[in-house]
């Protein structure tokens, strides 16, 4: 067993391959003979590392994934049944979780939470989008101007 | 960059932009269309993958992509050289054999540098090609040949490529009167191998023969990953050049039964294999022995945690009274598969037989959809009947 540490000091001790889900601990493990040492995760809070060890033991065993062979991005936004449920379950911090999983490069688990934030875009005018993301418009109206226009040519039938 | 926050309000949602980034790839054109629209960071997230999706086809009058649709054929040219920045965002061009001139694209063709795929008729092919200077083109490793009626006609495509120019992926479709006869044998092409290659044979005929092609283009066939070809029931060349890709193949659909006794083992047991589609013998004794080597081979799920996707071809002239006395076949072979840990789908498509005036005879979809030798793969949502 190993121990984590989370930016806010709480422990959790998990297995070697559950932590392999992670490259970054996968790699860091590599040089680590002694696993009585705590691995510090100065950017994890331990909320949202929690539900990161929470996935990554569901998914032990599983094959990492590998790159696309062609260059088709997926498009289609398919997730699994207990990826939903688990991604639903923690809507509230899940760009928190988006940013564990690209900090600590678990590859599968930050799809899913991509996926997730493109569904909630999915659908929306601009304005919703903005509301939801609480963005500002920094497009003068010149420029917006000048981007219906460049995509003009790109109307819906 | 970090967008620009409203004033005073606490952000749940927040992400760094380059997250931002990989959100967007999974958006429709539509979703991409409205976020340029939504600020600065949005936009040049948003703009370059909206262009992605773009098709210049210019074998419409119109040229189109998704649910859009864009600007007439003869405006392409003026629509580049406005802003030819425009012409890095395109990324597949497609020319075909409705058109006869495609001289004014000439012109336009440097303004597509970050150009990835490029789908041409054979015979506008060689005239085409040699107004390209491929060095210009580095991001271009997709090439769909359509319509070829000629090995000759692969060769003078060919002629005016680039040998410095790596390829990935070749198309090739052969027109309904495609021959190849054994004079002016060409040498081998002198370019990379190239990692998926598709055949599609527009007559299916039988013997397909395609000998020829296939040896001018073998240095290319050498280190396959993935293969598609849709020939004919039963071709020594593809199942030739399987065997010469064995070892590196991870996906592989053709319309070859593959000797379940010595090709379908080695094609299966480094476990490399992401999805396969399998072809059933026609004969009815031949399928309960294909159904057992399979099952024999599929008995240790382990051995293929990488399979995503298995498809089984049935010929529609499989009879209701062969599907009952399989049922036990069947049965085991399903439940082999879903204790593959990682497959997403198995799919039965039924494939239609010009026999199917008689169909009373022969089974259905609607028989597959309901056959319990599928339980298994049903219960845990893996399975897919369709018709071919």
């Amino acid at each position: 067993m190993f121990t984590l540490l989370s930016e806010d000091g709480i422990s959790f001790q998990a297995e070697r391959d559950v932590l392999e889900r992670s490259v970054l601990l996968k790699n860091m493990l590599e040089d680590v003979q002694d696993s009585s040492n705590s691995i510090p995760l100065p950017n994890v809070a331990s909320a949202v590392l929690e539900k990161v060890l929470h996935f990554c033991e569901h998914h032990r065993g599983d094959p990492l994934p590998v790159p696309e062979e062609d260059e088709t991005r997926m498009r289609k936004i398919v997730i699994e049944d207990w990826d939903y449920d688990f991604i639903s379950a923690n809507c509230d911090i899940v760009f928190e979780i988006i940013m564990a999983a690209n900090y600590l490069d678990i590859k599968d688990l930050l799809d899913l939470g991509c996926k997730y934030v493109a569904s909630l875009i999915k659908g929306k005018s601009t304005e919703q989008i903005r509301e939801l993301f609480h963005i500002v418009n920094d497009l003068t109206p010149e420029e917006e101007e000048k981007i219906k226009k460049e995509n003009q040519w790109a109307e819906a039938v | 960059m970090y967008s620009k926050l409203q004033d005073g309000l606490i952000n749940s949602f927040w992400l760094p932009d380059d997250i931002i980034g990989l959100v967007m790839e999974f958006l429709s054109a539509k979703d991409l269309k409205q976020c340029t629209l939504v600020s600065r960071i949005f936009r040049h997230y948003a703009q370059p993958l909206l262009f992605d999706l773009v098709t210049v086809d210019v074998s419409l009058r119109v040229l189109s992509f998704n649910s859009f649709t864009i600007l007439r054929r003869r405006d392409l040219p003026a629509f580049l050289t406005s802003n030819p920045d425009r012409g890095s965002l395109f990324k597949h061009l497609k020319c075909t054999a409705a058109v006869n001139d495609i001289t004014s694209l000439y012109p336009v063709l440097p303004y597509f540098t970050q150009l990835r795929s490029l789908t041409v008729t054979s015979g506008l092919a060689p005239p085409l090609f040699q107004h390209m200077r491929f060095q210009n083109f580095p991001m271009l490793k997709k090439l769909v040949l359509t319509d070829i009626s000629s090995l000759e006609a692969v060769v003078q495509s060919f002629g005016s490529i680039s040998r410095e120019h790596e390829w990935e992926e070749l198309s090739l479709s052969l027109a309904k009167n495609y021959t190849e006869n054994s004079d002016d044998l060409p040498e081998p092409i002198s370019l990379s191998p190239i990692r998926t290659f598709r055949l599609y044979d527009a007559q299916s005929r039988s013997p397909m023969n395609v000998t020829f092609l296939l040896g001018y283009l073998r240095p290319m066939l050498t280190n396959l990953h993935r293969l598609i070809a849709s020939t004919s029931f039963h071709s020594a060349d593809i199942i030739r050049l399987i065997e010469e890709n064995v070892s590196t193949l991870k996906s592989l659909d053709t319309s070859q039964v593959y000797d379940a006794d010595d090709l379908l083992p080695r094609l299966l047991k480094d476990n490399i294999m992401h999805d396969i589609v399998l072809r059933l013998p026609v004969l009815p004794t031949a399928v309960a022995n294909y159904l057992r080597a399979l099952e024999a081979i599929f008995s240790d799920p382990q051995c293929f945690i990488f399979m995503r996707q298995i498809s089984f071809v049935l010929n529609s002239t499989y009879s209701l009274i062969e599907l009952g006395d399989h049922c036990d076949l069947w049965t085991g072979l399903s439940e082999s598969l879903s204790r593959f840990p990682n497959l997403d789908t198995v799919t039965v498509s039924l494939e239609v037989s010009e026999w199917d005036w008689f169909e009373s005879m022969f089974i259905s979809v609607n028989d597959l959809d309901v056959y319990p030798a599928f339980d298994s793969l049903r219960k845990m949502n893996r399975l897919v009947v369709a018709k071919k």
